[in-house]
C-alpha cells in the first residue's frame, strides 16, 4: 500500500524517458512520431488552428477510465486499491499536452475518489479505508503536479526547438553516418530539399559536398575539439553550388560517445564571390602598376641585359681570335668560355626576374629570406642607380628571420620606394646622392625595412603619400605607394614615411616574421 | 692592322668585371698588353704605376661614382692628352656627341664588333705614340738648342728667318766672317746638315716656347 506513491513515481520517470529521452539525444529512431511532428512543425500555426484529430477521443478514453475506476470502486466497495488506477486516466490525458484539460482531470478524478469514498466506504469509515484512500488522492495530485512539471519542460523544449526552426540560418543534424534526423526550415530554404524528404536520407545523397581539405581532416578536427569551421561548398537540390561558412559542433552520449553533429551553415556565397573580385582588382591593379613602374625601367633593364650579352660577344670574338692564334692559348679559351657561362646565366636571370614581376600572378605566399628580397628588388635597377650617380648603402645583416610573404608583391613594393628616391635625388642633383637599405629584426615578430634617401624630402604631403590618385610626378598615376600600402597591409604589416633630418625621406615598413605567422 | 709593339698598353675601365676580363682577353689576342681597373678613382690611384709607353684608354662612359665623362674632363683639367674610347650599352646620342667633341678617339656601343674596337684602339694607340715621339723629339731639340750661345741663338733665329750673312752681320754689327764662323759652330751643335733641317728645328723649338 505504502509502495503506491513509489510506483506512481517510478511510471513517471519512465514515462519521462520514454518522452523525453529521444528528443536530448535528438535521436528520431526513439521520439515518437508524434513528438517530433510537434516539435518540429512543418506549418508552426496548423498546430493551434487545426486541433489533433485524436483530441476527442484520448479525453473520452481517459474520462471512460477514470469512470470505469468509479464503478469498480463503488461495486467492489473498495475492497481492492483500484482506485490507484486513476492514474492510467490521468496517464492518458496528458499525451494531449493540454495543461487545463489535464488540471481538470486531475480534479475529477479526486471528486470521484472523494465522492467514491464517501458514497461507497462508508460509513462508518474504517481506518484502513480511510488510509488508503488518502493515499490515493495523494498519488492522484502527486501524479497531476509532475504531469504538468514535465508539460511546462516539454513546451519549453518545444519553443527551443522551434526557435532553431525558425532561425534564418541553415541548421541541420545529422549522424555519424551521415543520416539526417533533424533538418530546419533555414535548410530547407538553403538546399531546397523538404524536411520530409531530408530526414532520413544522408547529407551525402542530398547535398554533395566539396570540404576545403577533404572531409576526412575536417571530421578527424571535430572529433578531436568538438567542433570544427570552414567553408564547404555544398550543391542544391536544383544543382546550384552554394559557398557556405559551416559551424559543426559535436554531440556526444552520457558517456561521452559522439552521436550526432550539429551543423550550421551560412550562405556566404555572394560575399565570397565579392572577396575574390576584390583580391583580383588589387592583383589586376598591382600588375598594371608594376607594368609602369617597370615601363618606366626600360633604360635600366635594356642595359642589364646587354651589358652581358656584350661581354659574351667580346668573349667570343676574343675566344675565335685565340683559336686563329693556335699556340697553347687553351687557358685563355677556358676562361672566355667560363665567363660566357656565367654571363649567360646572368641574362637568364635578369630575362626571369623581368618575366616574374611583368607576369600577372595570383598571389603566392612563400618563406622568404629580406636579404635575397632586397638583392633580388636592385637586379633591375644597377644601372639606374650608376646612371644617377647614386651611391648605394646595404645594410642586411645575414641572420635575419625570414618572412612568409608574395615575393613579387615584396619586390615591387622595394622596387617602387627605390625608384621614388632615385627620381626623388635626381630632383636635386647638387647634393650627393645616397640610397640607405636597412633591414632590422625588431623582435621575433617583425621585420622592419626603411629605404632612404638623400632626396628633396617630403614637406607637407606625408600625410596624403599613401591616397591613391596622389602624386607630385607629372606623369604619376598617383598609384605606386597606394598600392604598396595595400600590398603590405595584405602582409599584415604597416608602412609610414618620415622626414629625414639631414634631408631626403625614409619609408619604413614592418612585415611580421614566419615565426609570427605561425 | 699596324704591327703591335710591346711598349704599348690599353687602359680598360669597366665596372663589369666580365667586361673588362672580356676585352683584356680580345687585346692580349693581338698581344696588347691590358691594364684594368674597376672605377675611376682605381684608375686615379693606379696612374702611377702604368708603364711609360704609348697607352689609351677604353672607358664605359657610365660608372658609378665618378663616371668616364668627368674623368674626361679632369684629365683634360690637368693637361693629360692620353687618347679616350668610350663604350656604353646604349647609343645615347648627346652624351657621345659631348664625349667626341671633348677629343675622344671613337664611342662605341655595346655590343660592339671586336674589328671596330681594335680599330679604334690602334688609332688611339698611333696617336699616342706620334704624341709621344713628337714630344721626345721636341725635348731632344730643346737639349740641344739650348748648349747654344746667346749669340749663335741670334745668329740662328735670322736664319731661320731667311736672313742673308750679309744681312745678319749689319744686323748685329759684327763681319760677315764671324756670322759665318757662328754659323757652322751652331749647325755643327744642332746636328744640322743643311738650312733646311735647320729651319725645321728652330720651328719646333718656336712652338715648344
Amino acid at each position: 500500500l505504502t509502495a503506491t506513491p513509489l510506483v506512481a513515481w517510478q511510471c513517471g520517470r519512465l514515462i519521462h524517458r520514454f518522452f523525453f529521452a529521444g528528443l536530448i539525444d535528438i535521436d528520431s529512431v526513439i521520439l515518437p512520431r508524434k513528438i517530433v511532428s510537434n516539435l518540429m512543425p512543418y506549418e508552426p500555426s496548423s498546430k493551434s488552428k487545426t486541433p489533433n484529430r485524436a483530441t476527442p477521443v484520448i479525453l473520452a478514453v481517459s474520462i471512460f477510465v477514470a469512470l470505469a475506476v468509479f464503478a469498480i470502486h463503488i461495486l467492489w466497495n473498495n475492497q481492492i486499491s483500484i482506485s490507484i488506477l486513476y492514474v492510467v486516466a490521468l496517464l492518458i490525458c496528458a499525451t494531449l499536452e493540454n495543461r487545463t484539460t489535464l488540471l481538470a482531470l486531475g480534479a475529477f478524478c479526486g471528486a470521484l475518489l472523494v465522492v467514491g469514498f464517501v458514497w461507497g466506504d462508508g460509513p462508518p469509515y474504517s481506518l484502513d479505508s480511510i488510509a488508503r484512500s488518502a493515499i490515493c488522492l495523494l498519488t492522484i495530485v502527486v501524479t497531476t503536479v509532475m504531469l504538468l512539471g514535465m508539460e511546462n519542460a516539454k513546451r519549453a523544449l518545444q519553443s527551443q526547438a522551434r526557435l532553431l526552426d525558425q532561425a534564418h540560418d541553415s541548421i541541420f543534424v545529422r549522424r555519424l553516418d551521415g543520416r539526417v534526423v533533424f533538418w530546419n526550415r533555414g535548410a530547407e530554404a538553403l538546399f531546397e530539399w523538404p524536411r520530409a524528404m531530408a530526414v532520413g536520407r544522408t547529407t551525402d545523397e542530398l547535398i554533395q559536398a566539396r570540404y576545403p581539405s577533404s572531409k576526412q581532416s575536417a571530421m578527424d578536427e571535430l572529433l578531436k575539439n568538438d567542433r570544427w569551421e570552414g567553408d564547404v561548398v555544398y550543391k542544391t537540390r536544383s544543382g546550384k553550388l552554394l559557398t557556405v561558412a559551416s559551424r559543426w559542433s559535436l554531440q556526444r552520449d552520457e558517456r561521452g560517445r559522439p552521436r550526432a553533429i550539429i551543423e550550421t551553415d551560412n550562405d556566404v556565397t555572394a560575399t565570397r564571390r565579392a572577396q575574390n573580385e576584390l583580391v583580383e582588382a588589387q592583383s589586376n591593379l598591382q600588375h598594371v602598376t608594376r607594368i609602369s613602374t617597370l615601363g618606366e625601367l626600360t633604360t635600366s633593364i635594356a642595359h642589364e641585359i646587354k651589358q652581358p650579352l656584350s661581354a659574351i660577344v667580346t668573349h667570343g670574338e676574343a675566344c675565335l681570335r685565340w683559336i686563329d692564334r693556335g699556340e697553347g692559348a687553351k687557358d685563355e679559351m677556358r676562361d672566355a668560355i667560363s665567363w660566357m657561362i656565367r654571363d649567360g646565366r646572368r641574362a637568364a636571370e635578369v630575362i626571369d626576374n623581368l618575366r616574374s614581376l611583368s607576369k600577372k600572378h595570383s598571389t603566392h605566399f612563400q618563406t622568404i629570406d629580406a636579404k635575397a628580397l632586397v638583392d633580388g628588388s636592385l637586379v633591375l635597377l644597377a644601372h639606374e642607380i650608376a646612371k644617377h650617380n647614386v651611391i648605394l648603402s646595404l645594410d642586411v645583416p645575414d641572420n635575419l628571420p625570414p618572412v612568409n610573404g608574395d615575393l613579387v608583391a615584396l619586390q615591387q613594393v622595394l622596387i617602387n620606394l627605390f625608384v621614388n628616391a632615385i627620381q626623388a635625388m635626381a630632383d636635386v642633383p647638387e647634393m650627393a646622392h645616397r640610397l640607405s637599405v636597412r633591414v632590422r629584426a625588431k623582435d621575433v615578430r617583425e621585420l622592419l625595412i626603411e629605404v632612404s634617401d638623400t632626396g628633396c624630402g617630403l614637406g607637407e604631403i606625408r600625410h596624403e603619400l599613401f591616397d591613391a590618385f596622389f602624386t607630385t610626378k607629372r606623369n604619376g598615376m598617383g598609384m605606386g605607394l597606394s598600392i604598396c600600402r595595400s600590398i603590405i597591409e595584405q602582409h599584415g604589416g604597416r608602412i609610414w614615411a618620415s622626414s629625414n633630418d639631414w634631408g631626403g625621406a625614409t619609408f619604413h615598413f614592418l612585415i611580421p616574421t614566419l615565426g609570427a605567422a605561425r | 692592322m699596324s704591327t703591335w709593339e710591346n711598349d704599348s698598353a690599353v687602359v680598360i675601365v669597366d665596372d663589369d668585371p666580365s667586361i673588362r676580363a672580356a676585352l683584356s682577353s680580345l687585346f692580349r689576342s693581338v698581344g696588347l698588353n691590358t691594364k684594368l681597373f674597376e672605377s675611376v678613382p682605381d684608375y686615379l690611384a693606379g696612374l702611377g704605376s702604368l708603364p711609360d709607353c704609348s697607352t689609351c684608354l677604353v672607358l664605359d662612359i657610365r660608372l658609378s661614382g665618378i663616371s668616364g665623362l668627368e674623368l674626361q674632363k679632369q684629365l683634360a683639367l690637368s693637361g693629360s692628352k692620353v687618347p679616350i674610347i668610350f663604350m656604353t650599352a646604349h647609343g645615347d646620342i648627346p652624351m657621345s656627341v659631348r664625349a667626341m667633341k671633348d677629343g675622344a678617339v671613337d664611342f662605341l656601343a655595346k655590343p660592339f664588333r671586336d674589328q671596330e674596337m681594335l680599330d679604334a684602339v690602334t688609332t688611339a694607340l698611333d696617336m699616342d705614340r706620334t704624341r709621344r715621339s713628337n714630344y721626345a723629339h721636341a725635348a731632344a731639340a730643346r737639349l740641344r738648342y739650348d748648349t747654344l750661345t746667346d749669340r749663335e741663338k741670334q745668329v740662328m733665329a735670322l736664319v731661320a728667318a731667311g736672313f742673308f750673312n750679309k744681312q745678319i752681320a749689319s744686323q748685329l754689327g759684327v763681319s760677315e766672317i764671324t756670322i759665318k764662323i757662328h754659323r757652322a759652330r751652331l749647325m755643327k751643335k744642332l746636328r744640322a746638315t743643311c738650312l733646311a733641317d735647320l729651319v725645321k728645328f728652330a720651328k719646333s723649338i718656336e712652338q715648344s716656347d
